[in-house]
């Protein structure tokens, strides 16, 4: 027989069969507290390209998310399969719980089981962006569309749900597989490296600001 | 105070120094034998109530080779390469199956990321065949170069990788897409020890 590329995949066990697929939209609503931690370098220089400097560097970074379902929105082109929601995330710059972003996704599998990018052009992974504190602007300028210091994550996740007896979700949470962070910025530093991003929902009274 | 978004960096270890201007732009034409390792879940998708996430991660392993065969200097800090992926087909025969660009910042070119090293990039995005489809795997990478009597050597590893896609087609179940993680590695080789004749 041809040797067939390549990947040599090895499932270690037999396949399993899941539950059956009695909820959707289980996002839907759901405020999480987000916690990303970060593991990497960064890149600090004098502007003139003659003395950067490396370091290794780690850290966590939090924020808010409330996740809306999009299924319902018309759709053009190919539509993405599975149940297809919207973030807002929040954090915290200068004092103020600000929206830092609005990444879509989608979820796959059983009970939702999976998280996954969009499906739209440039969403392959989930794409989300976490605001560090003290973004920067020019003077006179106020900022506008979020701050200058972030961190960029391209990630898929593996998601969980607590289901009561009458179909509401009383608990959900999620947590990447893996996640990459190709693209970051404090002040003068970039950062890239890797990371896992986990999240558990709240009730919006614990929130630490209020969204209304 | 009010409790604050932070990143509490840790700089773990002295500065680090860099290599001359001299030095820069030292990958052009190098070939890197590259192992992509992923660790990844599979999920069972068009199959009604069946679908769902396989119970137990799915490991692979591949050997590729990538060939950096242009470059630019688009910014004050930065170099872009462009750079040719090889890989096996399915009839074991080593093709060119894809390219991609990456970043390295200077000087010393110490680390890589993708192409647009800024606020759109998804990091070094590199497309792998696998048996019933393929698999992409997005890395940034720590990397080392070394010159000496005309040569050069360097060497690269990922301090962050995703599969943020992928699939592969199993006898007994079908198509399965495939997240997760992974690691990378490469190695520069010299052109003669590579397995096949890119010309």
């Amino acid at each position: 027989m041809v040797h067939r590329a390549i990947l040599s995949l090895l499932v270690i066990a037999s396949v399993a069969f899941f539950s059956p697929n009695g909820h959707s939209q289980h996002f839907d609503g759901l405020w999480f507290k987000l916690t990303a931690k970060v593991k990497g370098r960064t890149l600090e220089w004098d502007g003139k390209g003659t003395d950067v400097v490396e370091s290794k560097a780690k850290g966590t970074v939090v924020g808010y998310m409330y996740v809306e379902d999009l299924s319902s929105l018309p759709k053009a082109g190919d539509p993405p399969p599975g149940t297809l929601y919207k973030g807002t995330i929040f954090c915290e710059v200068d004092s103020e719980w600000t929206i830092v972003d609005m990444p879509t996704f989608q979820t796959i599998g059983a009970d939702e089981s999976v998280m996954v990018g969009s499906g739209f052009p440039g969403d392959i992974g989930i794409v989300l962006h976490l605001a560090l504190d003290g973004g920067d602007s020019e003077e006179g300028e106020e900022k506008v569309g979020g701050p200058s210091n972030y961190l960029r994550f391209v990630f898929t996740a593996r998601s969980s749900f607590k289901v009561n007896k009458d179909g509401d979700v009383t608990k959900a949470s999620f947590k990447s597989f893996e996640a990459a962070m190709p693209f970051g910025q404090a002040d003068e530093s970039y950062l890239i490296g890797g990371g896992r991003i986990s999240a558990k929902s709240i009730d919006p009274s614990k929130l630490p600001f209020d969204p209304t | 105070m009010i409790h604050r978004v932070c990143l509490s960096i840790l700089v773990l270890g002295c500065m680090a120094l860099f290599a001359p201007e001299g030095r820069s732009q030292a990958m052009q034409g190098l070939w890197f034998r590259v192992t992509v390792k992923v660790n990844t879940r599979g999920v069972l998708s068009g199959s009604g109530d069946m679908d769902g996430l396989l119970p137990k991660l799915v490991h692979a392993h591949q050997v590729i080779y990538i060939h950096v065969d242009s470059n630019s200097t688009p910014g004050e800090n930065t170099f872009l390469y462009h750079a040719n992926i090889w890989s096996r087909d399915d009839f074991d025969e080593w093709t060119q199956s894809g390219e991609t660009q990456f970043t390295t910042y200077q000087p010393g070119e110490r680390l890589m990321a993708g192409a647009t090293s800024g606020a759109s990039d998804s990091g070094i995005s590199i497309e792998l065949p696998t048996e019933g489809g393929t698999l992409r795997v997005d890395f940034v990478a720590n990397a080392k170069v070394k010159q000496k009597g005309g040569t050069t050597k360097a060497s690269f590893k990922s301090i962050g990788a995703v599969v943020p896609e992928g699939s592969v087609g199993l006898d007994d179940v079908g198509t399965v897409a495939l997240f997760g993680g992974a690691t990378v590695r490469g190695k520069s080789v010299d052109s003669s020890k590579l397995p096949f004749d890119p010309s």
